[in-house]
């Protein structure tokens, strides 16, 4: 191991001791400052898992405050991101549960067909240009034809960067499904994309 | 070229994104990409794709997270109250039970002196002497087992506010 990653991954376990510590005292500070620095993140992760922005946001202050009453649950060793995203995704299956649906994609609302999740554009000039919107729409609609399990995976590992180990941890599978999800979310995308420019 | 050739391709470009391949897949695969336009397209249409969902932008509504914090220190100041009650509780608990063992034999002779005076059988004030010695207990018990209800009922109905 280089002395980089050494003091990377030193410095990870560190951060996770100190959220760990301030969980379990229920400390204000951190919960404002993990709030602060995960809102995006978590938001993002949400609105593609539910494919719809105010099953998001009811999720999303559901996910804080079940952080607060969870949080001597975090040990501090794993990411945690990996912690907050698995806990959002256990309230999202637990509201499908009482809502009696039978897969992830129940919560989109057929109304809203294939329209994607609103995002705003941020990033490179390239994509205020007008081929940039039309590639990024095309995208948007490919993305919310992919079945949502493949579209958390896809949206975890390329969006977020976890590692499938990670990946496994906050799904609750074994890497082996988060591979096949992944390859099965990657075939729908390319399919996606072919059928909208057909 | 068959199909098979086209397949594989396409598994290895996956794989590269998913997992990794080896040198000679990735030499292969290169050389495939330069001589097959059909899937050299899906690759750059699936790159781009990925590229594009790395720069969507999905943010979360500052009103919504104002309301968040607010909502996590309201329920965070409701456990602290919660968890002193309890503190409290079982102090009580603790002080009642510490009283009655030191007191038990003072509470018998009393028991035990009142049935001599009523004509009571000896029966009768021994039962009326376990009731009394397990009542505060029993009152504790029940008041925790309410206060736990009480605790989930909350935690269920927690209100989901919005900041206007």
């Amino acid at each position: 191991m280089s002395l980089a990653a050494y003091y990377a991954v030193t410095w990870m376990q560190d951060e996770g001791t100190e959220i760990a510590r301030g969980l379990r005292h229920r400390d204000p500070e951190v919960l404002d400052r993990l709030i602060e620095q995960y809102q995006h993140r978590l938001f993002r992760y949400l609105v593609y898992l539910t494919g719809n922005r105010s099953s998001a946001e009811d999720l999303f202050q559901e996910t804080w405050v079940r952080v607060l009453e969870r949080g001597r649950q975090y040990d501090g060793k794993s990411k945690f991101e990996t912690w907050l995203f698995a806990i959002a995704r256990h309230l999202m299956i637990d509201g499908l549960r009482r809502k009696s649906a039978s897969s992830l994609d129940a919560l989109r609302d057929p109304e809203e067909g294939a329209a994607p999740f609103e995002p705003e554009a941020e990033g490179p000039s390239a994509y205020e240009s007008l081929a940039g919107r039309e590639q990024e729409a095309q995208v948007q609609v490919a993305i919310a034809q992919v079945p949502a399990v493949y579209r958390e995976v896809l949206m975890l590992r390329f969006q977020e960067d976890l590692k499938l180990e990670e990946i496994a941890d906050v799904v609750g599978a074994p890497v082996s499904t988060v591979k096949s999800r992944l390859y099965r979310g990657l075939e729908a995308i390319r399919q996606a994309l072919q059928g909208g420019l057909a | 070229m068959t199909q098979d050739v086209h397949a594989r391709a396409r598994l290895l470009m996956d794989a590269a994104r998913i997992e990794g391949i080896s040198p000679a897949e990735q030499a292969w695969l290169h050389q495939h990409l330069e001589d097959c336009s059909d899937c050299s397209r899906a690759e750059a249409g699936t790159r781009r794709a990925l590229e594009a969902l790395r720069w969507m932008a999905v943010n979360a509504d500052p009103g919504m997270v104002r309301a968040t914090r607010l909502q996590v220190r309201m329920r965070a100041q409701e456990l602290d109250e919660a968890r002193s009650r309890s503190l409290l509780l079982w102090a009580s608990g603790v002080l009642t039970t510490v009283v009655g063992m030191v007191t038990l034999p003072l509470l018998w002779s009393g028991f035990a002196w009142l049935g001599e005076q009523l004509r009571l059988p000896d029966g009768v004030w021994q039962i009326t002497f376990v009731i009394a010695w397990f009542l505060p207990a029993m009152v504790i018990a029940v008041l925790l087992w309410q206060r736990q209800r009480g605790a989930q009922a909350a935690s269920r109905s927690l209100p989901r506010r919005r900041e206007e």
